[in-house]
């Protein structure tokens, strides 16, 4: 994190109180608005915590440490990641889901996280090889959760839980948009900017709007009165997934995500901001690109 | 017709680039050959456009980089791609259409395996076969013969010659000479981002020795090996 701070120019000093800040306003946000946050919660920081585990790290470790000193190094490596969200929980008096999220952190430096992925995971995608592809072979379990989860908001008739499913899905697709392309992925296109990027958020609303289908279906069926609010919440998570789509081509550095992930809470916190976040994306995008596309 | 005219890059104040003045005709093979480090790849990657630049590349059939394929010396691989959605990503983003992929693997590579987990040798096998499909008019080859193994090094030379035929414009970098004097109609000797040398097929061997002759010697010295 010190390192990514440096990468996109804060000073580390001045890095570590806004993560904290941000951190807290956006954890006890979520629990004021979000149903079942506390499981939710749990899932998010479990999902956190072994997306940060990297594979090439764990190698490095097992290289040079002996079989228990690396067990505790990834025990502890994890516990550290769980525990801002376990505190949180716990000053929200989920003192249980706490405990179950340090048990969870200690379970995943368990588990084997490959480097290598062989096993080839069909994908609805392949006549658009983009980051669909690479996006949906990484996060392809969540999307059975997710349909699961629509199932219990007609089975529970909670309309907005139907909702969430539909959202998640959508947040999902934009996070397949934080890592930047290398230059020659970029340049190989016979496109201009504004044509690249025309293309990239035409591909990113057929492919989502393909992943979000099913959900859509059900809710217009089960809850038609209220389709044009579903409607506006696709919109809304459209809007969301453009911004995204030019985020990743305005900005080339590491420590993107970090940035990604603020902005698009505070989007996510108040949607209207995307107003003045899309079009500045867009603007940078294509100064950004005409290096590589002129 | 390609025309570099005064070229220069820089690194800040690390000039790797300094006044390069080369042109490039269809139906020619130009080889640049030069140390580790002489400025090889850079050149490469200003012709594409890829890395910016001081200077002038004209090409007279429009847009360069719309007709170029550029081989890298080490293709990356996005993970979790397949070798044939590597293929149809990059006939996609020529906006070429109804491409029949398995055809045209003709090093026979396992492309419905993830890409990143091929050998060196298949990964350029599969990036190579990747900008040929895309029917470039232009092709900036950077090392093709490394780590590929004998039999599709023989391929490759036959498809250099092919394209030649075709009119092509083809302009590579390579460290073994014997596939230069099979393919190459000129040479360009590059030393710490200079051109020091362009030559025609008959000058070769000069170039060859003034390459080996260089330093050789001088600098095994210092080794002192014992």
């Amino acid at each position: 994190m010190h390192s990514a701070f440096k990468d996109f120019g804060t000073e580390p000093v001045i890095g570590y109180p806004i993560i904290v800040f941000l951190f807290c306003w956006m954890s006890l946000s979520f629990f004021d608005r979000v149903l079942y946050a506390n499981y939710i919660y749990i899932f998010i920081a479990t999902i956190f915590a072994y997306s940060l585990t990297n594979a090439n790290h764990v190698e490095f470790l097992k290289q040079h440490f002996s079989a228990a000193e690396y067990r505790k190094i990834m025990i502890l490596n994890n516990l550290i990641k769980v525990i801002p969200f376990a505190l949180l929980l716990v000053v929200k008096g989920f003192f249980i889901e706490a405990f179950v999220l340090c048990v969870i952190g200690v379970l995943i430096s368990f588990l084997k996280k490959g480097k290598r992925q062989t096993i080839i995971i069909p994908t609805p995608f392949g006549k658009e090889p983009t980051e669909f592809i690479i996006g949906f072979r990484k996060t392809f379990w969540v999307f059975p959760l997710v349909y699961g989860l629509t199932g219990i908001a007609i089975y529970k008739e909670n309309y907005n839980l139907g909702i969430f499913a539909l959202i998640l899905i959508l947040l999902v697709c934009s996070g397949y948009y934080t890592k930047p392309d290398p230059a020659y992925y970029v340049w190989i296109y016979d496109k201009n900017p504004k044509e690249f990027l025309k293309h990239k958020v035409m591909v990113a609303l057929k492919n989502s709007l393909l992943l979000v289908l099913p959900i859509l279906i059900v809710l217009v069926v089960f809850y038609a009165k209220e389709t044009h609010f579903t409607l506006l919440f696709l919109l809304i998570g459209w809007l969301y997934l453009i911004m995204y789509v030019f985020m990743k081509y305005a900005f080339e550095y590491y420590g993107l995500g970090i940035f990604q992930g603020i902005v698009g809470a505070l989007c996510l916190l108040f949607p209207p901001i995307m107003i003045i976040t899309i079009p500045y994306f867009y603007k940078e995008a294509l100064r950004n690109l005409n290096q590589s596309l002129q | 017709m390609i025309s570099i005219k005064s070229l220069s890059k820089s690194y800040n104040d690390n000039e790797v680039l300094k006044d390069i003045n080369l042109s490039f005709n269809p139906g020619e093979i130009h080889g640049i050959v030069g140390e580790n480090g002489a400025g090889k790849t850079t050149l490469f990657k200003t012709i594409a456009g890829i890395e910016s630049f001081k200077g002038v590349i004209e090409y007279s059939e429009g847009t360069l980089k719309n007709v170029m394929g550029f081989l890298q010396t080490d293709p990356y691989f996005l993970s979790k791609i397949t070798g044939k959605e590597y293929l149809r990503l990059l006939c996609k983003a020529r906006s070429q259409k109804e491409i029949d992929i398995n055809e045209k693997n003709i090093f026979d590579l396992p492309l419905d395996q993830y890409a990143e987990t091929y050998s060196t040798g298949m990964q350029k096998k599969l990036a190579l076969t990747g900008i040929l499909m895309q029917k470039n008019d232009v092709y900036i080859l950077d090392e093709p013969f490394n780590g590929v193994d004998i039999h599709s090094n023989a391929i490759i030379n036959q498809i250099l010659l092919k394209l030649k035929e075709l009119n092509k414009i083809i302009i590579l970098s390579s460290h073994i000479f014997s596939t230069l004097y099979d393919t190459c109609d000129y040479l360009h000797y590059l030393k710490n981002g200079s051109i020091l040398r362009s030559a025609d097929k008959s000058e070769f061997q000069a170039i060859e020795k003034e390459m080996q002759s260089t330093g050789i010697h001088h600098k095994i010295d210092k080794l002192n090996l014992q």
